[in-house]
């Protein structure tokens, strides 16, 4: 298998060789340099032109576990078709592990859209559960905002799989159609309407499910149905073979600008309780792109779910951050982070500990990036790194 | 766009689509893998373990898919509960969790879906080697079928030196007080052969060979062979009876936890020593329901080969399922504790005890017990480092809730001068302070004036032995052996004031 993917590197550089392609791409690497020194991140893109299509490959690269991704795609037009295909290899097995195509269009305004994933087998350091493959087609009607659905799937369904590597380091790798459960024969058919519009804003959407077993679920939902003081709820009811149940999930936009309050009505049954905050965030613009930030969270795991970041560690609960940039070499700004994150007790301030991140660029396609971290009592960590497009 | 370049266009769109999958296989059938990861001593759950399962004979996979089809990679909840979906067949499960030592389950049959819970340590050495030990049995091997006692030979090797080597017959074998009777090798590397029998066991029929290694970095094997015991002749059989004698009684206060068939036990701080062996606490040690019956008529001493079943049922559950069994030793009274990790404050459990010979098993016992929750008592006063303190002086503490319809606390004063195990116990029922009135005609009918003295609560027991026929206990620094031990608990000093 590895000389597999050897063959599909040069493969596609002589094809670019021999076509007289240019290609283009992007390096970025992150080089760890404290506490101990060594490569944090490394990622190659190539991708070249080929008969109006792109073709390329990326390459990444883990700490000590080394080469743990290699991916290819291929994406372009073909007559009213556009396609994208993309494959997936362990290099550290070797083998293959995943592919996923998708074929879109569109005739007599109906948009018509054919997915197709494929697993690889299990090999020695790959368990996958064997090989599974399938497809899903999609038909959409827009209507203005409005949006009929049809969704079929055989062996496979429109949802999340994820490929995850266990090694020195934990790696994942997420694709939108899932190869499950496998095979040509009919899963699941769902016939939609979304955004259907009835007033005062509130919005309806109806999904009615089928498996091979028959009728599956009809949910019907009703959206964005305002109390007051900017909080809305979506009430969905979901009927089953089985059962029935009712489902009501609260709204709340916050209280944005300078002052972000995070948080959720509280519903206990049907009855609204409160609001339940989570944090708030301070955000004082001093200049153009100068800031100075300041996140409390009072429920860390709520707050870092909502903003989809992994903040603090151990017991932090809170930062501030300046921010910083200006203009940099060739028309491009540098930015500098300079973050101080805090712990209830135990330190002066409860200081915790400390980064800065740096973007420095240095030519028109070439950025160096620098980050410092230093723990109260810990160790210190610095890390160099740069990306480069070509 | 005209009709034959719409039909070439859905033609090449499925063709690509097609392409892409090469060649489009169904899944295998699935079944399931799922439990708890709790922590030893505690048998608190442990969050955010990494659970994986690979089949057996491979290695651990580096690569590995999750979808909401099949996934052989969890993480544990809040609960410490994980799930994995594999396709059927033989399996080993791995846990591994940031400073904790690994924990690995050998021989997991799917079938459908199949309970695992797993115990898993902090690791005694970060830097020590995380890999667990090899395993390897000799004597007894998956399916094979048992009829009387066998030599086994067990030999464990691994990066790190051999801690305990356990072996049992029908349950995941560990800590004495929990699941006793199980064989047990300490600091070796080999077992040599030694022979067991699985009339010990109290197993008849399908069931399994056990065995359970640690590590001196508390990395844990655990490996499972399905087993079948050959059962003995059918006799005759009666059900076993409800205990008569209390289960615990206190000078004081006379009977303080009555009889009781089933007595659920909670245990409000991680268990210290002299209670579960400090290496191979099973899961949900914090937490267990302890079972006693007085034996069936037949069973006899010298009758051996048969045994107990106990069956329980969770209020959330419908039917009895087979618990545990105990072997028949023709004992006077017998002693099961379950402690299950799906076993939960507040959820009833209703316990059924048979007595089985051969084929033919008794009516039940029953029992039923309804865990407590966990509770704490703090000392208020003396305040600690008070000084000026009466020579008669008043002890207020503070529950941290109030559990149980009847709570027992006994506080025992320290005299240090007097020398370290010299102290005055003063026990209390229901109220949360006492003053101290003296023993007349001992030193101790006041206390000396200008002199250091320490106090603690020594035990504070709730329970409710009508309704729920639980206890829950917040501190057991000593007082009875028949729960285990807690730590830590707090020591208050105060100075006494003039005469």
């Amino acid at each position: 298998m590895r000389k597999g993917l050897w063959l599909s590197l040069v493969v596609l550089v002589s094809v670019a060789g021999w076509g007289q392609m240019s290609f283009s791409g992007k390096w970025s690497v992150t080089l760890n340099l404290l506490p101990t020194a060594g490569l944090g991140a490394n990622e190659l893109t190539l991708t070249t032109g080929i008969a109006g299509w792109t073709v390329g490959g990326t390459g990444e690269w883990y700490g000590t576990d080394g080469w743990v991704w290699q991916t290819f795609d291929a994406g372009g037009a073909l007559g009213p078709i556009e396609g994208r295909w993309t494959l997936l290899f362990a290099p550290l097995a070797p083998a293959y592990l995943y592919s996923v195509g998708t074929a879109k269009l569109t005739f007599g305004g109906l948009d018509f859209i054919f997915y197709s994933a494929h697993l690889g087998p299990n090999a020695p350091g790959v368990f996958t559960g064997g090989p599974t493959g399938g497809v899903v087609a999609v038909v959409e009607l827009p209507l203005d905002a409005t949006k009929v659905r049809v969704e079929i799937g055989f062996g496979a369904r429109l949802t999340d799989i994820t490929i995850t590597y266990t090694g020195a380091g934990t790696y994942t790798k997420t694709f939108p159609v899932d190869p499950f459960p496998g095979g040509l024969s009919f899963t699941y058919l769902e016939l939609g309407v979304t955004k259907l519009p009835l007033c005062c804003g509130v919005t309806f959407d109806a999904d009615f499910s089928f498996t091979k077993a028959g009728f599956d679920a009809l949910t019907l939902t009703m959206r964005s149905i305002p109390i007051c003081c900017g909080i809305s709820f979506d009430a969905a009811i979901t009927y089953t073979t089985t059962r029935k149940s009712v489902e009501l999930k609260p709204r709340w936009a916050g209280i944005e600008g300078c002052f972000t309050v995070y948080g959720d009505p509280r519903f206990t049954g049907f009855t609204w309780d409160g609001i339940e905050i989570y944090g708030f965030k301070v955000r004082c613009e001093l200049a153009a792109c100068n800031y100075l930030e300041i996140l409390t969270a009072f429920n860390v795991a709520k707050i870092e779910a909502i903003l989809k970041e992994d903040l603090f560690q151990g017991p932090e609960f809170e930062y501030l951050r300046l921010g910083f940039c200006g203009p940099g070499c060739c028309g491009e700004k540098y930015a500098l982070e300079i973050t101080a994150y805090f712990q209830p007790m135990g330190t002066l301030f409860g200081l915790r500990r400390l980064a800065v991140d740096a973007g420095i660029p240095i030519m028109a396609n070439f950025t160096l990036r620098l980050a410092l971290g230093v723990t109260v009592g810990g160790p210190a960590s610095l890390a160099l790194g740069w990306t480069f497009t070509f | 766009m005209n009709r034959k370049k719409l039909i070439a266009g859905l033609v090449l769109a499925l063709g690509t689509a097609f392409l892409s999958g090469c060649f489009f296989d169904s899944a295998p059938p699935t079944g399931t893998i799922e439990g708890y990861v709790t922590d030893y001593l505690s048998g608190e759950p442990v969050a955010g373990a990494h659970v994986v399962a690979y089949p057996l004979g491979g290695g651990p996979p580096m690569y590995g898919v999750g979808s909401g089809y099949y996934g052989p990679f969890a993480t544990t909840g809040g609960n410490g509960f994980y799930q994995v979906v594999v396709p059927k067949g033989m399996y080993v499960v791995e846990v591994r969790r940031d400073s904790h030592a690994t924990s690995r389950v050998e021989g997991v049959q799917v079938t459908s879906t199949v309970r695992l819970d797993i115990v898993e340590f902090p690791s005694a050495n970060p830097t020590w080697s995380l890999t667990p030990p090899t395993v390897t049995i000799t004597g007894v091997a998956e399916g094979d079928t048992v009829s009387g006692p066998i030599s086994v030979k067990i030999d464990a090797t691994g990066p790190n030196d051999i801690q305990h080597i356990y072996a049992a017959f029908g349950k995941m074998p560990g800590a004495a007080l929990l699941t006793s009777p199980r064989a047990i090798y300490s600091n070796t590397y080999t077992t040599g052969t030694f022979s067991i029998n699985p009339a010990d066991y109290g197993v008849a029929g399908a069931t399994t060979f056990e065995v359970v290694v640690y590590d001196y970095n508390n990395n844990r094997t655990h490996v499972i062979y399905r087993v079948t015991v050959t059962p003995g002749a059918d006799g005759p059989v009666s059900p076993p009876l409800a205990p008569t004698a209390a289960i615990l009684t206190d000078a004081v206060f006379s009977v303080l936890i009555p009889a009781r068939t089933a007595l659920a036990v909670t245990l409000s701080k991680k268990v210290g020593y002299f209670g579960l062996e400090p290496a191979a606490a099973p899961a949900g040690g914090n937490l267990y329901v302890e079972l006693r019956w007085l034996r069936s008529t037949p069973d006899a001493t010298g009758v051996t080969g048969d045994g107990y079943r106990i069956y329980r049922k969770l209020a959330t559950e419908t039917d009895y399922r087979l618990l545990y069994t105990v072997n028949a030793t023709g004992v006077a009274t017998y002693i099961y504790r379950d402690s299950t990790p799906d076993l939960q404050v507040g959820l009833r459990a209703d316990y059924r005890i048979t007595y089985f010979r051969g084929t033919a098993e008794s009516a039940p016992l029953e029992g039923s017990a309804t865990p407590l929750p966990m509770w704490d008592v703090k000392l208020v006063s003396p305040s600690d480092e008070a000084t000026g303190a009466s020579l008669f002086p008043s002890f207020t503490w503070a529950p941290t809730a109030t559990v149980g319809t009847a709570q027992f606390y006994q506080v025992v004063i320290w005299d240090y001068p007097h020398g370290p195990a010299t102290g005055v116990l003063i026990s209390v029922l229901g109220a949360t302070s006492t003053t101290y009135t003296g023993i007349p005609g001992t030193r101790w009918e006041r206390l000396q004036p200008h002199r250091m003295y320490h106090w603690e609560m020594r035990a504070a027991l709730a329970y409710d032995v009508t309704t729920a026929n639980a206890i829950s206990i917040a501190t057991n620094q000593g007082y009875t052996t028949v729960f285990p031990t807690q730590t830590p608990w707090e020591i208050f000093t105060f100075t006494t004031g003039d005469w």
